[in-house]
């Protein structure tokens, strides 16, 4: 009888070995392919709940990137910071899916070793599941790494062709503006404004942007805090929105959309009461008498300069006369133009005579170091000499108008040393010498130069002027018009000359 | 809120960066077979 039980035994320890030698490996192997596949597996699905499902479950990020103090009220790019954001939290979700695999592992090993009855039948499982559990987390882990390298790597690549494509894009709209010959300037600070500064063009948002160039914020479109996209480039249309100047204390409205055409800073100045805010008016009324004709279209660059100088030309047509210029600082009467070839903007400044006579105020006027045309404006009766010559009943009838201010050569000099300071190269600018009041003591044929020396003894100012300057040309303008709207021919000689070398062929005039 | 304007704002990008991955990973595993 012994000998059946010990047959039956070694039948039943072979049969039980049989079985380890099965259970054990296959189980291992299992538990090692499912480890081996499940951990990388949940760290795509980790990836993909951060980055593409992102169900309302999704925990928040632990770290997220913080926008820069004094930055504008924009999202950041993806790529300049949330990415590398996203990458931890995808690490920690998928690390998350990694230890609930895990456990699931674990608790099944560890239920295999107390299973009653059952165990001598589970623990060879739960022995192979766990040499599985650890072989197939290794591999699973170095395959886990190589994914997580290439997400990094897809990150770091796309962040870096971001901000190539970023510098790109504002190196090519620096080019274009640079090409076009576009230079911003503020017509009341007078600082060159590298980019106009530009509110969010959501009406009950209102936020103001300093620098929407591509860069942090975005590449071809950046993101309000508000959630309103807004352009990146003049190159894709941000002139559209409200611009303002992007200098501190300054910060004022350019409602004359800056950026999309060159800008002529045109400077005049002269003694009190030389003619120079008559001048202005009486080319202004001139462009609107073309426009009027539909031979150009020249537009009032923003409201204050409508405001101030839709009188110019009924005034001109009324013969009345120009009220005195405040010794404020001057803000640039802004005129777009629109030709058969291109667009300019053209900023006139008329600061009061005053201004021209002492350093100190002379320094204030910094818009002309931003000139490369000037135009200075002198009544031919303020010169003493001259004035003398008149009989007397012309100086009676011709006092009133007469400026009483010092001599125009006080003026020049004044100007021109303010101008050379600040670091005008005079052998590049021109210089229009405008003498005014034409229509009052006549236009004698001949050389206007010849004139000022003879007649009002302006030898030194005209050799000053042609010396000093690349170009100087003399005019004698009548800033009159008469009974049909038509401006006397001398300022539309004077236009044409002044608006010939900026590249603009107005009607009628000459170069 | 803010959340919401960064999710929307950031979807495009983020998918891009997942579907970038996911093909990378695919031509790796792909490439033992191609060899």
């Amino acid at each position: 009888m012994w000998i059946f039980y010990i047959i039956v035994f070694i039948i039943g320890a072979s049969l039980y070995l049989a079985f380890l030698s099965i259970a054990i490996p296959g189980s291992a192997a299992v538990a090692c392919v499912v480890y081996a596949v499940g951990l990388p597996a949940a760290y795509v699905a980790g990836l993909g709940t951060v980055l593409a499902t992102r169900p309302k479950a999704l925990p928040a990020p632990r770290r997220w990137p913080k926008p820069p103090a004094k930055g504008d009220p924009a999202l950041l790019q993806y790529f300049y910071g949330p990415a590398t954001a996203d990458a931890d939290h995808a690490v920690r979700v998928a690390y998350g899916n990694c230890q609930k695999l895990w456990k699931t592992g674990l608790d099944a090993i560890k239920a295999s070793f107390d299973m009653d009855d059952a165990t001598w039948f589970t623990w060879p499982l739960g022995l192979g599941g766990l040499i599985g559990l650890a072989a197939g987390t290794a591999a699973g882990a170095l395959i886990t790494s190589i994914f997580a390298l290439i997400h990094v790597l897809v990150v770091a690549v796309s962040a870096g062709l971001v901000r190539a494509l970023g510098a790109g894009l504002r190196a090519a709209d620096s080019g274009l503006l640079w090409a076009k010959n576009v230079r911003m300037v503020c017509p009341y600070c007078y600082e060159r404004v590298p980019y106009p500064a530009y509110d969010c063009p959501n009406p009950s948002c209102g936020h103001r942007h300093r620098d929407v160039r591509p860069g942090k914020y975005g590449i071809i479109r950046r993101r309000c805090n508000c959630g309103t996209p807004m352009n990146t480039l003049l190159l894709f249309g941000s002139s559209k929105m409200a611009a303002f100047c992007p200098h501190l204390g300054c910060e004022r409205s350019l409602e004359h959309r800056p950026g999309e055409a060159p800008e002529i800073v045109l400077p005049f100045f002269g003694a009190t009461g030389a003619g120079k805010t008559r001048l202005l008016y009486s080319m202004v009324a001139q462009l609107q008498a073309w426009t009027d004709k539909g031979r150009i279209k020249a537009e009032f660059g923003d409201s204050s300069t409508a405001r101030e100088l839709d009188v110019a030309g009924p005034l001109m047509r009324s013969g009345g006369s120009t009220i005195g210029t405040s010794v404020e600082l001057p803000r640039a009467h802004v005129i777009r133009l629109t030709l058969k070839k291109g667009t300019r903007i053209l900023q006139l400044y008329d600061a009061a005579g005053e201004r021209f006579y002492n350093t100190d105020r002379t320094q204030e006027l910094r818009y002309l170091s931003k000139a490369r045309t000037f135009v200075l404006v002198i009544d031919p009766l303020s010169v003493e000499s001259f004035w003398l010559q008149l009989p007397a009943d012309t100086q009676e009838q011709l006092g009133p108008v007469r400026s009483v201010a010092p001599s125009p050569d006080l003026a020049y000099q004044q100007t021109h040393q303010q101008i050379e300071a600040m670091g005008v190269p005079l052998k590049k600018a021109r210089l229009a010498v405008v003498f005014s009041r034409a229509d009052l003591i006549g236009l004698p044929d001949g050389d206007v130069t010849e004139w000022a020396r003879q007649e009002l003894g302006l030898g030194n100012l005209i050799r000053s002027t042609t010396q000093n300057f690349k170009e100087a040309r003399y005019f004698r303008t009548a800033a009159i018009m008469d009974g049909h709207g038509i401006l006397h021919q001398s300022v539309v000689e004077l236009m044409g000359w002044l608006m010939a070398r900026e590249g603009v062929n107005l009607p009628g005039g000459t170069s | 809120m803010s959340g919401r304007i960064e999710d929307a704002s950031y979807k495009r990008s983020r998918r891009f960066v997942f579907v970038a991955t996911l093909v990378v990973i695919a031509a790796l595993l792909a490439l033992p077979f191609l060899l």
